[in-house]
């Protein structure tokens, strides 16, 4: 009885229906874009920022004193500490590996260029590493181990990742073929120009080198030349070693847990504390991670990045949700709006009804029901609206071709967005249902 | 009543999101400028800059466009008969465009007083407190560390000590190396650096592109999720206002038709209720854009902990929705009401 009544009133007024069904899911719709938003807007900020440069430094443990002015670097020979090229691919080995966007190696050392000073620095340009094989196993405090999938094939890095707000003018030099990139400054002083040769001497013995590229960076770059490494390694006499690495890794804003861990040392932690820290990229757990992995390494954090990144990350989260939530609540009074106005239009229907001997609870019943599932309606139609408009969105605001869709994510947003279409629903036609049965029968039916 | 309070709503909303939208950006702009200078200007010719032509930077033309400025001067001294590069640098004016520094201890204060790198302190043993002397050719310094930098950069390198004492001490007085700038991101950047380029000649002006890069992409992202989640919200407060507005005029069909009955023309029906409309839009929307300024503040002070600035385009529109809605509406509603015949509506049916 009661179903074919539903049936009836919502057949019966299929543009009202429809009206309703429509604006719960253009509620709906907002909400689900939003939450999809909100989620995953930081994280493509965080992404989109890590373009910009490495945030850890990884140097020897016995770190020698430099002497860095306007672009020439020194350092006493007998303090001189390295660290090994070969251990390098163990950085995609560590716990958050994929948090491992870039990573370049350095070696440097003074040299004259045509008669001048310069800093002649050997690095990665463009590298396809092979990522060691084997199971690797991660023991927790409590004790227990957690075995991570092995990662196959290779991990493509070098500066020309790292760095991405250089400008080169001409190309990237090869990483098989002997040429530099020059920095921008060192070239209009030497005056040479792409595909010139240049004569560059170490230590009593000269070589002769093409320019492929002259890169302009506004840093200490300009004073620069770059050589793939194992020149440089050539010309140094430092087989297979280098000085320092640059490496860009995708992390959260620190908060209490990461700053307690930093203040206290992590080996402090409560166990669970620990576990927890250990498993969330952190800037300072990824630090440890490394530092664990490659022995007679430092990681520091380079902080002009990492502490704004984290900064603004914070901010921006923040911002977002407090703009969502205005944008949820006007989508949702936009839906009682609606909800009233079609009540409303039916208090005829209801004073008939209440005439023809239906009690207050039926009446209600039948008025939720259909306000239910009209909501259910709008809601499953708003959820893939959201989805598209996120998917839109994000790819209008971000060029990363839309977002990575976690399965874990949507189980979480579908029901969430159902939910406060139904309620809303329900909400937005409890009060004017209520209102209208309060009424006289017979003054509803005459129209006063 | 409940359309004027519809109204409100809506406007406020409308108005919140445009501050938001206006407001955020410039804040968040600000934010990023945390990430330090974004322009460096190093001597173009000569070995040094002057001193005395810092003044350029406090020229009218130029101190709106610069946040900070920090001027330098780096020279290698010996400090224990170690070579280390010593940093002069005006404190005051340091600590503002570095923001991200971690000191142990704290600044230097006074003449003698000199900030140091973690690095540089392991490698010279140094600590908080302690006395050293710094000699550069002839001349030699004493000074008391007062505080240990990390910064993870090359500063963990280098002995900090002010501006003056190092020119005295390597007899440069008046000369500088370098001026770090920092300066709103964007567009703007470039026209800094033009004029910058023209007020100081002697002058290299260069932008640090990592910096200003990651700047830029940012805020051009921002714009653009700013841009589209106001117009979302005011699609979300046009649709709130039309369906009130419409309740509102539909309560209200049988009163309209017994003006008609009266003998009321359509148009004068349908202009009383626009004028009321006009009224409530109105006075809606003032409280509307009161209440929305109010809004847009507390989000500002919540996430920044300041007042964002109000955008001035905000006001008009949200004025301008609340009545352009409610007067849309209520004509929409009152013509559909208009069309149907007296008779059947004062029926009730």
């Amino acid at each position: 009885m009661l179903g074919c009544l539903l049936a009836k009133s919502l057949w019966r007024g299929k543009a009202r229906t429809v009206l309703v069904v429509l604006s719960v899911a253009t509620a709906s719709t907002l909400v689900s874009a939003f939450l999809n938003i909100a989620f995953t807007v930081t994280e493509e900020m965080a992404k989109e920022l890590r373009s910009f440069g490495a945030n850890i430094l990884l140097v020897p443990k016995s770190e020698p004193l430099e002497i860095a002015i306007g672009g020439l670097r020194f350092v006493s020979p007998e303090e001189s500490a390295y660290l090994e090229e070969a251990e390098l691919p163990r950085l995609r080995t560590i716990f958050w590996r994929h948090n491992i966007a870039a990573f370049a190696p350095f070696l440097s050392r003074m040299v004259e260029v045509e008669g001048e000073q310069a800093l002649l620095v050997g690095t990665w340009f463009d590298r396809e590493i092979p990522i060691p094989e084997g199971k690797r196993f991660f023991a927790f405090a409590n004790g227990s181990r957690r075995e991570v999938a092995p990662d196959k094939g290779t991990f493509h890095t070098g500066l020309k990742n790292l760095s991405r707000w250089w400008q080169v003018e001409g190309q990237w030099p090869r990483e098989d073929k002997d040429g530099v990139l020059i920095g921008n400054e060192l070239a209009r002083r030497l005056k040479v120009g792409i595909n010139d040769r240049i004569r560059v001497a170490v230590e009593g013995k000269s070589v002769f080198l093409s320019v492929r590229g002259i890169a302009r960076t506004g840093g200490d770059e300009e004073k620069q030349i770059f050589v793939h490494l194992k020149l440089a390694q050539e010309l140094f006499k430092l087989p297979g070693k280098i000085e320092r690495v640059q490496v860009s890794t995708l992390v959260t804003p620190d908060n209490a847990l990461a700053a307690r861990a930093s203040r206290i040392g992590p080996a402090n932690l409560p166990p669970e504390e620990y576990e927890t820290w250990y498993c969330t990229p952190y800037l300072g757990s990824v630090i440890y991670q490394i530092e664990e992995a490659i022995p007679n390494t430092k990681g520091k954090a380079i902080r002009q990045i990492s502490e704004a990144e984290g900064a603004f990350l914070g901010k921006m989260r923040l911002t977002f949700i407090l703009v969502v939530a205005v944008a949820v609540l006007v989508a949702l009074l936009a839906v009682m709006a609606t909800m009233v106005t079609a009540i409303f239009e039916r208090r005829q229907e209801i004073g008939l009804m209440k005439a023809l001997g239906a009690d207050a609870k039926q009446l209600g019943l039948l008025f939720l029901l259909e306000a239910g599932l009209t909501g259910m309606g709008g809601g499953i139609v708003g959820y893939f609206g959201g989805l598209t408009l996120a998917q839109l969105l994000s790819v209008r605001t971000f060029s990363l071709g839309g977002l990575g869709f976690s399965l874990s994510l949507q189980a979480a947003i579908f029901p969430i967005t159902l939910l406060a279409a139904v309620a809303v629903a329900l909400l937005g036609s409890f009060f004017p249902a209520k209102e209208a049965m309060r009424l006289e029968p017979v003054k509803t039916l005459r129209g006063i | 009543m409940v359309a004027i309070c519809a109204i409100a709503l809506g406007a406020s909303l409308v108005v919140a999101a445009l501050n938001l939208r206006y407001g955020i950006k410039e804040r968040l702009a600000r934010e990023l400028r945390s990430y330090g200078a974004n322009l460096v200007l190093v001597p173009r010719t000569e070995p040094f800059l002057k001193e005395s032509d810092l003044v350029i930077l406090e020229d009218k033309r130029l101190k709106d466009r610069i946040i900070g400025y920090a001027p330098f001067i780096h020279k290698v001294a010996k400090v224990d008969g170690k070579d280390v590069v010593l940093v002069g640098a005006r404190f005051s004016q340091l600590s503002k465009i570095s923001q991200w520094w971690q000191i142990e201890g704290r600044w230097p204060e006074k003449e003698n007083e000199a900030l140091i790198g973690t690095n540089a302190a392991s490698k010279l043993g140094l600590r908080l407190g302690d006395r050293f002397s710094a000699v550069h050719k002839i001349s030699q310094l004493s000074l008391s560390v007062t505080g240990l930098l990390h910064t993870g950069g090359a500063e963990e390198h280098q002995v900090l000590v002010r501006l003056e004492t190092l020119q005295r001490l390597t007899l440069l007085d008046g000369f500088l190396t370098s001026v770090l700038v920092s300066s709103p991101a964007g567009k703007e950047l470039e026209e800094t650096v033009a004029i910058l380029q023209k007020a100081w000649p002697q002058a290299e002006a260069r932008t640090l592109l990592q910096v200003a890069r990651a700047e830029e992409a940012i805020l051009a992202r921002l714009e653009i999720f700013l841009t589209l989640v106001s117009l979302l919200i005011l699609t979300a407060a046009g649709l709130s206002v039309y369906a009130t507005m419409s309740t509102a005029a539909l309560e209200r069909k049988v009163e309209m038709a017994l003006m008609r009955a009266l003998g009321g023309e359509e148009r004068r029906v349908a202009w009383i209720f626009a004028s009321e409309a006009l009224g409530m839009g109105l006075i809606g929307g003032i409280l509307g854009c009161a209440a929305g300024l109010l809004l847009s503040e507390i989000i500002g002070l919540s996430v920044f902990g300041s007042f964002i600035f109000p955008s001035l385009l905000s006001l008009p529109i949200g004025l301008a929705l609340g009545v352009g809605i409610s007067l849309f509406c209520s004509l929409w509603v009152v013509r559909r009401i208009l069309a149907l015949q007296p008779a059947v509506v004062l029926r009730g049916e």
